[in-house]
């Protein structure tokens, strides 16, 4: 294991005050059952809890289930017919259905005893003579479903009813020797012996519950036949052929009904033709209880077992009870009945309902907002922005951030993926640089050169100079389990910026955005949702170093390299987070109640910041953020172009100071070449402006008064590592 | 009723729950850009064109205090201030203009820029919104709301006011035909006796009877928009000018009785989500994700905050024909109708502050096929 030489991050600091709400607005029910919901174990919840109701129901009103009689009695049950259940339970997820197992039970339970008595076979041959009875008689099975293609309700229906006429031919061929009573250890230890105080047929049971369970969740044949169970079509294009799988998952269920016929014979020395007459309901019941579903491709052996045992509780109250057995009968079919349509309905409903429950708007109470238009205001509107000389103007589309190599090339993203590289003079070659494969966002060059991109869907990749991509920051180190959701992954991470000591601290707007169609989603929900994160490239690993931050967008080191800023969209905000010094880890403010929503920062050349906001706050929006239900009933009840949004269609580019001064203020007041400005990026003199939405890339000259001598897109502290030999001209 | 109970209701009768919904623009309505490529007869450098009358002497525009007469090229030929706000123009069977003015009451203004009051009563000082004259020589006026000024539209349909009323004022005196609706916004005569309005926050045109004034015919229903003045057309249908378009995200607010209390009393008007006849300033007024703009486009059919709309309809209230002008264009809020003897129709846009020349070309195509 690879150690980081430096200490340890000393844990996550808690952005969550600064949203100024009470302590019970982290908790948020509705959600954390849309998260529980949306786990993939959820899927047998409702049966499973429908099934462990009735079950401890029956245990009350049912007299001596504790007692060891009673007991017995309900694991016996529950061994031998949980034979049955688990071999359905195998069919059925694999996408068939097996009605002969109560058949195929009780031609194994009479073969055994016509063997063992009509023959005086050796329990020792008799055990894999009958188990390989069933597994021809499941192949049987599996031939019709497979071979001839006739539907396996039809064809196990058919062959049940087949086995059951041997069932009766045969017991009427041997009738009269049945009779002889022979006694033999092995036997009798099959029927009635113990191991570990239990029965052994309850006792095989569990082993065989163990592994099936195993078998079926873990093992590559498992997978193949919850594949086949669930899509036969998708699982044949990737690669697995259906038929084998449907054929070993009948000759299972047909070894698994011999052994609990086997354990019958050997146990109740019952030689009725109708021995096992009515296992084949039961068993099926015991599998909907337990939720396996009828539609295949979902069940675990565990559910089944489940089922089974709520079923034998079934069985022993209505016996314990004194209810004639015609109800027994009854019970099930409406057990069977009401656990397949609850299952059919949660199966059906169970995501749709989790992604309702999972979006929940957040109170929020913004400052009061200034009239930005007034003519004395310090955010005086102006045309600076609106005299850009556009670049790659009709190539980019939506390149959020910009940034500038020691060549003086150009580097922006593109919705479709990419990022463009821009060079000559009046940047008018264009080449592409990288594919991606997600969208970039934010860019930053390392101390080697390297270009490190924030990607949606990705998360940080590191480009070498010759545009190979290598992703270096996909996942945390460890998730989060303060909630249900899994946070593990690096979904949407923002922007990014190298720290003197090498590590990369990028922000995720979310942690629960799939995709960038869904950032207006978390726009309206304004929740503490988001994050800031260090990559450290020694120890190659994530960690959180800010959670509960609400769009966290912009982030840019300081220019003396101890502390990084981090911009909020969601509370228009910019705080500093320590990185260095004895207050590392501290966040304090910068900057609070802008009038607009921040995206990027970076460092400007005269050792203030640049920051520019995606839209301007709007008093109805304001409004809005007061009224969550109200934001709640537009996501569910409008289309995605009605929603109400802050002010996207303008924006500026703000210079502040490290104390957090306005300094400058700079605007397109055409409202048409840079409505929404996403980034900026300062070199040589001049201001590149990026855009999300836009289809180029802006270039004003800045005034000479206001260049310095920085260079802003050097890590700060690292002044002539990758620079070397360059000399940074300031505009003249 | 709470949203909970109704949707209760709604599972087991689906049929017994009303779902408010705007309708498509579609079929007659099927947006253009009509509005927009029609030829501009006047713009107004200052001020705002609002209603529009055609008399012996030419074409009167109503705009701010002031009736302007402009010369058939769109010059001002005079203007005269008459003491308050003109909110709407009719030209007498007599040939007269007569302009309403808030604070005064019904103004005739004779060609030769002499004024008199015709009616002073005082339903008729506050809120006219459209006048029509009919055959026996009197007028019908809409009256929008009795507690609103008429530039006060948004301000009543968020309190839900339906205080209107149409009045028939004869030689002078006023009569009250109906009253407590919501929000009258136009007028126009229909066959021998009777008359059409449109009702602005109902969303709807109806058609009434000068006998029984009160009994209602509706003509066109949950249109897409907020009906306003309409005039007569030749072939006994009617054109109707629509100054707002709906927006969902209004609806939702509307519903919402404590967001929209909040916003009128904290918000500047100018800042509502509420449709207007043109967004002043863009800064700071609401948006919506339509309304973004994507690679330097703006869509056409974005959420229309203001929208420009006049539609054709006949007797029976199927539109025939509309002209548009949508999120993308310029010409919007229509509030006034006009046709001169050439059969020329004039559609006022007073949110692009201007008088456009319609063509009629497409009507006939329309109606032909």
């Amino acid at each position: 294991m690879r150690r980081s030489l430096r200490p340890r991050y000393p844990g996550a600091a808690d952005a969550f005050s600064l949203t100024d709400q009470r302590w019970t607005a982290r908790f948020v029910p509705s959600r954390a059952l849309g998260d529980l919901f949306g786990r993939p174990w959820m899927e047998g919840a409702v049966p499973i809890i429908l099934a462990v109701i009735l079950g401890l129901s029956l245990a009350l009103i049912a007299p001596g289930v504790t007692t060891s009689y009673g007991l017995q009695l309900i694991l016996i049950q529950f061994a031998q017919i949980g034979f049955l259940a688990l071999g359905l339970t195998v069919v059925m997820v694999g996408g068939g259905i097996d009605l002969s197992v109560g058949s195929i039970a009780g031609a194994s339970a009479l073969t055994s005893l016509v063997l063992f008595r009509s023959y005086n076979w050796s329990p020792i041959a008799i055990v894999p003579a009958v188990l390989v009875l069933g597994a021809v008689l499941g192949a049987v099975n599996g031939l019709l479903t497979t071979r001839a293609g006739i539907r396996p309700l039809i064809a196990t229906l058919v062959t049940g009813v087949v086995y059951q006429a041997l069932i009766e031919d045969e017991q009427a061929h041997y009738v009269s020797r049945l009779v002889s009573l022979r006694s033999d250890t092995i036997w009798n230890f099959l029927g009635n012996g113990k191991v570990a105080g239990l029965q052994v047929s309850v006792f095989v049971f569990l082993i065989v519950l163990i592994v099936a369970q195993i078998g079926l969740t873990r093992s590559r044949w498992g997978w193949r036949v919850l594949a086949v169970g669930s899509n036969r079509r998708s699982a044949r294009r990737n690669g697995i052929s259906p038929n084998p799988v449907i054929f070993s998952t009948y000759v299972l269920s047909g070894i698994l009904c011999a052994a609990g016929g086997l354990f019958y014979g050997a146990n109740q020395q019952d030689t009725s033709d109708q021995l096992t007459a009515g296992w084949t309901i039961i068993a099926l019941t015991a599998v909907v209880v337990g939720g396996v579903s009828l539609r295949g491709g979902r069940g675990t052996a565990i559910r089944a077992a489940l089922g089974m045992l709520v079923i034998s509780l079934l069985s022993y109250a209505i016996i314990v009870l004194n209810i004639a057995s015609d109800w027994q009968m009854f019970a099930l079919g409406a057990a069977l009945l009401i656990f397949a349509s609850a299952d059919h309905k949660w199966g059906k409903y169970r995501n749709v309902l989790a992604g309702k429950l999972a979006f929940s708007p957040a109170l929020v109470r913004t400052a009061p907002l200034e009239d930005i238009t007034s003519p004395d205001s310090r955010w005086r509107i102006n045309a600076i922005l609106s005299d850009a000389e556009p670049i790659g103007l009709g190539q980019v589309e939506g390149g959020e951030d910009c940034i500038l190599d020691s060549q003086g090339r150009l580097y922006c993203g593109d919705r479709r993926g990419w990022i463009w590289r821009f060079s000559g003079p009046k940047f008018e070659d264009a080449e592409m640089f990288c594919r991606t494969g997600g969208l970039p966002l934010g860019l930053a060059f390392d101390r080697d050169g390297n270009l490190l991109a924030a990607v949606v869907g990705m998360g940080v990749v590191m480009i070498s100079p010759d545009g190979s991509m290598r992703p270096i920051a996909t996942h945390v180190h460890r998730r989060s389990f303060r909630h249900l959701y899994d946070d593990s992954a690096i979904m949407f991470p923002d922007d990014l910026d190298v720290a003197p000591d090498g590590s990369v601290y990028f922000s995720e707007v979310s942690t629960r955005l799939m995709n960038a169609g869904e950032m207006q989603t978390e726009m309206l929900e304004c929740r503490p949702n988001g994050r800031v994160l260090r990559y450290d490239p020694q120890a190659d690993r994530c960690e959180v170093v800010v959670r509960n931050c609400v769009l966290p967008n912009g982030i840019a080191t300081a220019h003396d390299g101890r502390s990084i800023l981090i911009a909020s969209t969601g509370l228009c905000r910019v705080d500093r987070l320590w990185i260095s010094g004895p207050e590392q880890g501290r966040l304090e403010p910068v900057l609070t109640d802008l009038p607009g929503h921040i995206d990027n920062i970076n460092r400007a050349s005269d050792g203030n910041y640049w920051l520019t906001f995606v839209g301007m706050r709007t008093p109805m929006f304001d409004l809005l953020l007061k009224y969550p239900r109200v934001r709640h009933r537009m996501l569910r009840e409008l289309p995605l172009d009605d929603w109400v949004t802050p002010q996207f269609n303008v924006s500026c580019v703000v210079k502040f100071s490290e104390a957090g001064e306005i300094l400058s203020v700079m605007w397109d007041s055409s409202l048409e070449k840079h409505p929404m400005v996403t980034s900026m990026r300062e070199q040589q003199g001049y201001l590149y402006l990026g855009g999300l939405q836009n289809n180029r890339i802006g270039r004003v000259l800045l005034p000479a008064a206001d260049v310095g001598t920085i260079d802003p897109i050097a890590v700060p502290g690292s002044h002539g590592s990758f620079l070397a030999g360059v000399r940074y001209v300031a505009h003249i | 009723m709470s949203r909970t109970s109704k949707s209760v209701r709604e599972w087991f009768r689906p049929g017994s729950v009303e779902r408010p919904s705007i309708p498509p623009m579609e079929a007659g309505l099927r947006p253009n850009s009509r509005l927009d490529d029609s030829e501009v007869f006047v713009e107004f450098d200052g001020g705002e064109p609002d209603d529009i009358a055609v008399d012996g002497d030419g074409v009167a525009v109503s705009s701010g205090q002031t009736v302007q007469r402009l010369t058939a090229t769109g010059a001002v030929k005079s203007q005269l201030d008459l003491g308050g706000a003109v909110t709407a123009l009719v030209t007498s069977r007599a040939g007269d203009l007569l302009a309403a003015v808030e604070g005064r009451g019904l103004v005739r203004v004779r060609t030769d820029g002499s004024t008199d009051l015709l009616s002073g009563d005082p339903c008729l000082q506050r809120c006219v919104t459209a006048m029509a004259a009919v055959a026996d020589g009197t007028f019908l006026v809409t009256v929008g709301s009795s507690s609103h000024s008429a530039a006060d539209w948004a301000r009543a349909m968020v309190e839900r006011s339906s205080s209107g009323s149409i009045v028939r004022v004869t030689d002078g005196t006023a009569e009250l035909l109906d009253s407590g609706l919501p929000w009258p916004a136009g007028i126009a005569p229909a066959g021998a006796d009777g008359f059409v309005v449109s009702l602005s926050f109902a969303h709807r045109v109806e058609r009434r009877s000068l006998q029984n004034p009160r009994a209602a015919v509706s003509l066109c229903e949950n249109m897409a928009g907020y009906p306003g003045r309409l005039i007569a057309d030749e072939e006994g249908g009617w054109w109707v000018a629509v100054p707002y378009a709906r927006n969902r995200a209004t609806e939702i607010v509307l519903s919402e009785p404590a967001v929209a209390t909040e916003m009128v009393e904290e918000i500047r008007p100018d800042l509502w989500l509420v449709p207007c006849l043109r967004t002043e300033s863009v800064y700071q007024s609401p948006c919506q994700v339509g309304q973004i703009r994507v690679l330097g486009e703006i869509k056409p059919w974005a959420p229309a905050r203001s929208y420009g709309l006049v539609f054709r309809c006949d007797e029976q209230g199927r539109v025939l024909e509309s002209a548009h002008s949508r999120a993308d264009g310029n010409c919007h809020g229509a509030t006034g109708l006009g046709t001169d003897r050439s059969g020329r129709l004039y559609a006022v846009c007073r949110g692009a502050r201007k008088v456009l020349v319609l063509e009629e070309g497409l009507a006939a195509v329309s109606t032909r096929a």
